[in-house]
């Protein structure tokens, strides 16, 4: 059972489609794997569409009437018979299998919403394998990372936000157990320690490097920017 | 061998001998290849039709028409029945753009009774039946005792791709076919 | 949270009451999509355009603050609605959320273009719009069911090659698999898959 979620707020922002590119891939990935908020989504897109082509949306801004009126008139025949020149429709894509990726000899599909990304090349320390998305967002991070069986993520804290989308298998951290789909989003209130028995892989997004808070994970810090 | 001359109707769907599916016909060109089926052998249905103008190898489906009807919005709905699959060749288009084409009967596994078969994916067959009443009037006769029919009526529903599915067409495969069943009602093999 | 400031329609709407004028006729924009679909009917199309296009331009004057890339978003929107408007499936949600997502999608991929100076066009991948039709994967009962078919039918010229051909009953989804296997829609994805990826090893992979 997929038990976290976005905030409702997020997915707000997520329709009207003000989110970066890594957050908003995150969930259309988690709404792939959860009905319950693909249908909040529609529902939100629903409302929104409504709303942004309501006359009266437009009559609060036009300020002069008829004469812009006829301007934009002539301006929009000429728009229309460019468009409707073209015969060209669009073909139906069917998308085949995406890519995949592979981490220690298991291969993955990568979900729809990042098939088209580019990836950096693997990097590995220990039992962490890491993958870099090329989205360049400036201080925006994002990987997947797999964990190996056994393997956990050193306890640490944010500076700004971090979020990890379970896409297979599970870990565990204070708070409970994590199942694929689950959407954790953390912030700097947050210190957490995941660890995976079995072995998992993660969308993660986040805006800075991680704080390791334990003992000798101190001198680790460093690596905090290797892994998100 | 013999080759009949027979109308083509594309659609990507995959349907094995005593196969049923029902279909909603309103272009004037399949109306009137429904109407040419009535009067003489059933018609095919070929899922790459596209591709295959260009291939010399294409597998189709032959079917009749048991039953029609009209929906409530006037639409001519044709109930057809698989009788085998043809090898398709020498894909024409007449002057309506409706396609024809020889064909040539092709054995598959789905033909051959086998009377061993596996009651849980029968059962499990039973009750998509039971819970889908357009499914299930669709078929007057249903051998659920016949693991040759439950396995072919299992791979038509299964959400799968039409590339996947195609490798059960061969003619030995179906072990395979049964196993592909198997580990997707059954999970025979834990998995995460 | 690093999301971009803009102006959100739905909240200013939202404190505007709401009267009759202000309805939305549904019905009549459904009807010119389904012209432009199938007839290529500029006249529906010009109805579409004038409904539209004002209301995209003030929305994306708010989010560009750029007069030359709030008409590029028009146009690119527009011009979308006339290439794919026989993707438009009205039994899937109303005519101004179709408009709605690609307007949306326009502009993410334009602002991704200006600000992270990307031209990867991400937002199809993230917000799908064209895979409604026919493929594979959902080719079933309800939506069969739900369709309205008839305003189309009746305006077909009889031999006119159309998008449209036929549909069929008989392949389940893997919700409706779910359902019946009493199986998480995950659990039935991951069986698929791996009953697939056995297939493929046992047949050597010769086939694609």
């Amino acid at each position: 059972m997929i038990k976290h979620h976005p905030k409702f707020e997020l997915l707000q922002n997520f329709v009207n489609g003000d989110l970066p590119a890594s957050l908003s891939a995150g969930i259309a990935i988690h709404a792939d794997m959860c009905p319950q908020c693909q249908e909040k989504i529609s529902q939100l897109t629903e409302q929104v569409a409504e709303a942004s082509f309501e006359q009266n949306f437009l009559h609060k801004f036009v300020v002069d009437d008829e004469d812009m009126a006829e301007v934009a008139e002539l301006e929009f025949d000429s728009i229309i018979d460019e468009i409707t020149a073209s015969d060209d429709i669009e073909s139906v894509k069917i998308h085949n299998e995406g890519p995949s990726i592979e981490f220690k000899g298991s291969e993955y599909v990568l979900p729809k919403a990042i098939r088209n990304i580019e990836l950096g090349k693997t990097a590995q320390i220990g039992k962490l394998s890491r993958a870099r998305l090329q989205l360049d967002e400036g201080e925006i991070h994002t990987s997947l990372l797999h964990i190996d069986p056994g393997g956990s993520v050193p306890e640490h804290t944010h500076n700004g936000f971090e979020l990890t989308l379970l896409l297979a298998g599970s870990f565990t951290d204070e708070q409970g157990e994590y199942v694929a789909g689950d959407f954790i989003m953390l912030d700097k209130r947050h210190q957490h320690h995941p660890v995976s028995e079995h072995g998992c892989l993660c969308y993660t997004v986040a805006n800075d490097s991680l704080h390791f808070t334990q003992g000798i994970n101190k001198l680790l810090n460093p690596i905090g920017s290797f892994i998100y | 061998m013999t080759t009949f001359n027979l109308p083509i109707f594309p659609l990507p769907i995959f349907l094995l001998p005593q196969g049923i599916t029902r279909l909603r016909i309103f272009e004037a060109r399949y109306l009137k290849m429904v109407s040419l089926a009535m009067k003489n052998n059933g018609f095919v249905i070929l899922p790459n039709a596209s591709a295959s103008a260009s291939e010399l190898k294409a597998i189709g489906s032959w079917v009749e028409i048991i039953d029609f009807d009209q929906s409530e919005n006037g639409l001519l709905l044709i109930d057809v029945r698989c009788k085998c699959l043809v090898d398709v060749s020498a894909l024409q288009q007449d002057e309506k753009q409706l396609h024809h084409a020889q064909v040539n009967r092709r054995a598959h596994w789905s033909e051959t009774r086998v009377n061993e078969t596996n009651d849980k994916i029968a059962s499990s067959l039973k009750q998509v039946f039971s819970h889908n009443s357009e499914l299930d009037n669709l078929y007057v006769d249903k051998n659920f005792q016949l693991a040759n029919w439950v396995v072919a009526r299992w791979l038509e529903l299964l959400p799968v791709k039409l590339d996947e599915k195609n490798a059960f067409i061969e003619q030995d495969s179906f072990h395979h076919a049964m196993q592909f069943v198997e580990a997707i009602i059954l999970a025979e093999e834990s998995n995460n | 949270m690093p999301s971009v400031q803009s102006k959100l329609p739905s909240h200013q709407a939202a404190v505007t009451p709401s009267n009759m004028t202000n309805k939305i006729d549904h019905p009549q924009l459904c009807q010119w999509l389904k012209l432009i679909a199938v007839n290529r009917d500029k006249q529906a199309f010009t109805a579409v355009f004038k409904f539209f296009a004002p209301k995209i331009k003030r929305i994306a004057q708010s989010k560009f603050n750029n007069e030359a890339q709030a008409a590029e978003v028009v146009q690119d929107t527009m011009s979308n609605v006339w290439r794919k408007s026989h993707l438009f499936d009205d039994s899937k949600g109303a005519a101004t959320t179709w408009v709605y997502t690609i307007m949306r999608n326009v502009t993410f991929d334009m602002l991704r273009k200006v600000k992270a100076n990307k031209e990867d066009n991400l937002s199809d991948d993230i917000w799908p719009l064209a895979e409604s039709m026919n493929t594979e994967e959902e080719t079933f009962t309800d939506h069969i069911q739900n369709r309205n078919l008839k305003g189309v039918i009746e305006t077909l010229p009889e031999n006119q090659q159309q998008v449209v051909k036929g549909f069929y009953f008989l392949e389940m989804s893997q919700e409706q698999l779910a359902e019946h296997l009493n199986l998480p829609l995950g659990t039935v994805k991951s069986r698929l898959r791996l009953a697939l990826g056995k297939l493929k090893i046992k047949l050597g992979d010769h086939h694609d």
